[in-house]
């Protein structure tokens, strides 16, 4: 999910975010409440629409899980 | 003005006589004291930045305790440099010039600590070899059983290298071999720079225990394996800072 809101620019609608990271509407919300919850995404609003909004605790989480990713594959884990 | 070199150890009694002469493990050649500290630094910079990210990947995701293992591993072979490094105090030269009339008297008196050195010497043995141990479990889980047998063989070895050194070099160097096994078949599933240079790093390493088991032959070969031994713990280093670099520059795109 934060790779989909990163990949749009840092903001996305709710129903792209829920298209993009092929989820459900229940499994897209119940996930969504723990990432505003640890404050690795935000809500705001622009002309009436919803948008979700990437914070920089959640850029720095998703580069912290990409280099795990890269250490994971490089050594073997 | 004449200089006269008179040369005297401090250890003259025969019982620290004997102990130097049993413990086998000072191959470096006069001019190379010191300097070994330095590879031994850049090793442990390498190891403990590799061992601290580790652990921070646990912190993240506890599911995987292969990071934990691989955190504890490497922090075991830190340790065992570190043991390694305070060896060398164990052994120091004090130089004292007196002036006599004409004369300028140098006289070199070598200190030398045969419990500290044992101490130190054991624990790198024998932190070496369960740090290498504990590589190869992240990749090969062994039973509790097997673990509390190879320790004991690890202990057997921390104490009969003290006789004769070709045992641990050979030890170590047989473990890092299993070791490379592993990184060999996770760079054929993943081709990629940082898995080709984790390998070729441990091939390094492991040639630097090799060379370690000629120093008998010419103490060169002592300075050979620890330069060898900065190589692959330089590559090892790289490999890191491409992993941390390709994440953020993946993340950038």
């Amino acid at each position: 999910m934060l790779a989909s809101i990163q990949n749009k620019g840092g903001k996305i609608k709710p129903t792209h975010l829920m298209y993009k990271s092929n989820l459900s509407h229940n499994q897209m919300t119940s996930y969504l409440e723990e990432l505003i919850g640890k404050a690795f995404v935000a809500k705001s609003k622009k002309n009436t629409y919803d948008y979700i909004i990437i914070t920089d605790k959640g850029i720095d989480f998703l580069i912290k899980l990409k280099e795990m990713k890269e250490f994971e594959k490089t050594f073997g884990l | 003005m004449t200089v006269i070199e008179e040369y005297s150890t401090s250890y003259l009694n025969e019982k620290h006589r004997k102990n130097s002469m049993e413990l086998e493990l000072i191959y470096s050649p006069e001019w190379f004291f010191g300097k070994d500290i330095v590879i031994d630094i850049v090793s442990i910079v390498a190891l403990v930045l590799i061992s601290f990210f580790a652990l921070r990947c646990y912190g993240i995701n506890k599911k995987n305790t292969n990071y934990l293992y691989l955190a504890l591993s490497f922090g075991v072979l830190a340790l065992s440099f570190i043991s390694k490094i305070l060896a060398n105090f164990a052994i120091h030269k004090e130089i004292t010039q007196t002036k006599e009339g004409f004369l300028l008297i140098t006289q070199q008196t070598i200190h030398f600590y045969p419990k500290f050195f044992a101490w130190t010497v054991g624990t790198y043995i024998f932190f070496t070899l369960i740090g290498l141990f504990m590589l190869y479990n992240v990749y090969r889980k062994q039973s509790i059983t097997t673990t509390i047998l190879i320790t004991y063989f690890i202990l057997l070895i921390s104490q009969v290298s003290f006789k004769t050194h070709i045992i641990f070099h050979l030890s170590a160097f047989i473990l890092m071999l299993l070791i490379i096994l592993e990184y060999y078949d996770n760079y054929k599933q993943n081709k990629g720079a940082c898995t080709k240079l984790v390998m070729l790093s441990f091939i390094t390493i492991s040639i630097s225990y090799l060379m370690f088991i000629l120093v008998k032959i010419n103490n060169v070969f002592y300075v050979v394996a620890e330069l060898v031994q900065l190589i692959g713990y330089i590559g090892l280093l790289s490999a890191f800072i491409m992993v941390i670099k390709n994440g953020k520059k993946k993340n950038k795109n």
